[in-house]
């Protein structure tokens, strides 16, 4: 089943354009300049359910404008989007009560409260009911390492933990749908991994559908089946995390060769990046590859060929670059 | 209903958790008002007791602790400096993913603010009164009227509060806006004299706005000054007003909505 279908969605802003200075303050208060931006340019994409996909891009790309058409808080400027078969902008109960949106930037938790007070009237609006909520409580509770925070001032608690009630409050109501804008921004290492842990278990339970923004690239890799990338509010590529790696890969492989002192690198010394008494970092345009390997591989005095897999960051960084 | 009881129980604990804030706001709230109590005394002094309009030393304090009273009881400014800053910084977003209505949630958590606050805000009044010996003439027909009109002067305010809020779809800042509205409302709702001082013509047409009905009419209702005609006409022009300026909200929600960008997140 598809869980979200988008056509052609397009959203720009008009936004104030200010000079520097007091006098061009002033002078901004009688003549406005605006500059219209095109956060979404014309994105068609679809979702099935239970996939976990990646949203990428860089600062400004529209990956959070993009999250927010889809959950039905900003109105699209044009064309069509269609969540959990519902447009989401009607803001209808039923679709309301099966997306959950987490904001890395910004809690949705009330600060002057404790967490208990909180999540109980997350509770009442979503209408759980009270046993479920002890157990799924406790559960989540206990998988985020948070029981002991419950009972404290939102406002005292560290970002991080925060983070973790926030999480909790947005799963305790079990939605279909999971939108995550930066799930990982703030966090210790060892709670980035349990929240990613937790979020593959989740997935695997309920077989929701998830979308992930992140600059964290680990979570990505980790998460995500599906990858969407945008930049400059345009659809760049849409599908498998592998396809895109291989699709994309790096022109120059990076192979590690470890070998005793008497090795002959004659021929291939233009390729040589670093070299050490037993350890030569190698730097191999992909056409040259299967070429390098058997010369290495010729070689006795050679003991381990190891070809380095291109990662995620250079391959992105590498692709919006050019 | 539970959530009813959630929301009205959250706004509560909100308002509880800073203790020195609500103990101060009711020690300090009560200043303006002994002021404003000394200069009608002194007032009264000068004319050596003669009374003013209807008023009569004793009638004029009643007026004042009880616009005291009301004024608090209904104020929404701060509902919309609230609803304005949730605008500006993009704190609506978590509001608007609720399953449930936005209104609904702001006007029960306004509503029960103004009930727990209220009564705090009795005790001095009432130790005012003790003290004092004033004496205010209540028949129980007529506290009925009031609360009735208590209640749609709150709502009026919860509207017009919930529109200078999400002016800021459009401005972004509506602190000035806020400021001129405070001040109008102030000459025209009664809080500043008692209404009945203006000359004929001028209070016919400040009795067709809302202003005085969020806090004139229902005192005087409370102080036996209307007439049972006045009232019903009072009821009514509240009911339209809360008509008119509810239909002219949902416009505005509307319309703002789609103009609202969620910055800031």
């Amino acid at each position: 089943m598809r869980a979200i279908e988008v056509n052609s969605l397009t959203k720009c802003f008009k936004t104030l354009q200010k000079d520097i200075g007091i006098k061009n303050s002033l002078k901004s208060l009688f003549k406005r300049e605006y500059r219209n931006i095109l956060a979404l340019d014309d994105i068609s994409f679809s979702i099935e359910e239970g996939e976990v996909i990646g949203l990428i891009g860089l600062n400004g790309a529209g990956k959070t404008t993009l999250l927010k058409c889809l959950a039905g808080l900003i109105y699209p400027t044009k064309g069509e989007i269609k969540v959990l078969n519902t447009n989401p902008w009607n803001k209808e109960n039923d679709f309301l009560k099966n997306i959950g949106f987490i904001m890395g930037q910004r809690g949705q938790l009330s600060l002057d409260l404790s967490a208990i007070d909180a999540l109980k009237i997350e509770k009442e609006i979503y209408e759980i009911d009270d046993e479920w909520f002890k157990e799924e409580l406790d559960e989540l509770c206990q998988l985020m390492r948070v029981d002991h925070l419950l009972k404290t001032q939102l406002r005292k608690v560290s970002l991080g933990e925060r983070m973790k009630l926030e999480i909790i409050s947005v799963l305790l109501h079990k939605p279909e749908l999971i939108l995550l804008d930066e799930p990982t921004i703030g966090l210790d290492f060892i709670a980035q991994d349990n929240i990613r842990k937790f979020l593959i278990q989740y997935n695997n339970e309920h077989n929701s559908t998830m979308i992930v923004t992140s600059h964290n690239l680990v979570d990505i890799e980790k998460l995500c089946s599906k990858i969407l990338l945008l930049n400059n509010g345009k659809l760049i590529y849409d599908g498998s995390l592998e396809n895109f790696k291989r699709l994309y890969a790096l022109k120059k492989k990076t192979i590690i060769v470890n070998h005793k002192e008497s090795t002959n690198f004659d021929t291939i010394l233009k390729f040589i990046k670093k070299q050490d008494k037993f350890k030569t970092i190698l730097e191999v345009p992909q056409e040259n590859l299967k070429e390098v390997k058997t010369i290495l591989g010729s070689q006795e005095s050679v003991t381990q060929i190891t070809i380095e897999e291109d990662k995620l960051e250079d391959i992105l960084s590498n692709m919006l670059l050019n | 209903m539970r959530v009813v009881k959630a929301i009205i129980s959250a706004s509560w604990k909100e308002e509880w958790m800073y203790r020195v804030n609500i103990i101060s706001q009711i020690i300090f709230g009560i200043v303006p008002l002994l002021i404003n109590i000394f200069l009608w005394k002194s007032i009264f002094l000068y004319r050596n007791g003669y009374s003013i309009g209807d008023y009569d030393y004793n009638n004029i304090v009643s007026y004042f602790i009880l616009v005291y009273f009301v004024q608090q009881m209904t104020e929404s400014r701060s509902l919309s400096v609230e609803l304005g800053d949730d605008i500006q910084n993009g704190k609506l977003n978590s509001q608007l993913l609720k399953p449930i209505s936005f209104v609904k949630i702001k006007f029960l958590s306004f509503f029960s603010k103004k009930v727990s606050f209220s009564l705090l805000r009795l005790i001095p009044i009432i130790l005012f009164f003790i003290i004092s010996k004033l004496k205010v003439e209540v028949n129980s027909r007529n506290l009925w009227l009031f609360i009735l009109a208590f209640i749609m002067a709150i709502t009026i305010q919860f509207i017009i509060g919930f529109i200078l809020g999400i002016i800021n779809f459009w401005f972004e800042e509506n602190t000035a806006i806020l400021d001129f509205y405070r001040n109008i409302a102030l000459l025209l709702s009664g809080a500043v004299f008692p209404l009945s001082f203006l000359p004929d013509t001028f209070f016919m047409i400040v009795s067709l706005l809302p202003f005085q009905l969020t806090l004139y009419f229902p005192i005087e209702i409370l102080l036996n000054n209307l007439y049972p005609m006045e009232i019903r006409k009072g009821l009514l022009l509240q009911v339209f007003w809360v008509l008119i300026l509810g239909i002219f909200t949902i416009f505005l929600w509307k319309k703002g909505r789609k103009k609202y960008s969620g910055y800031n997140m």
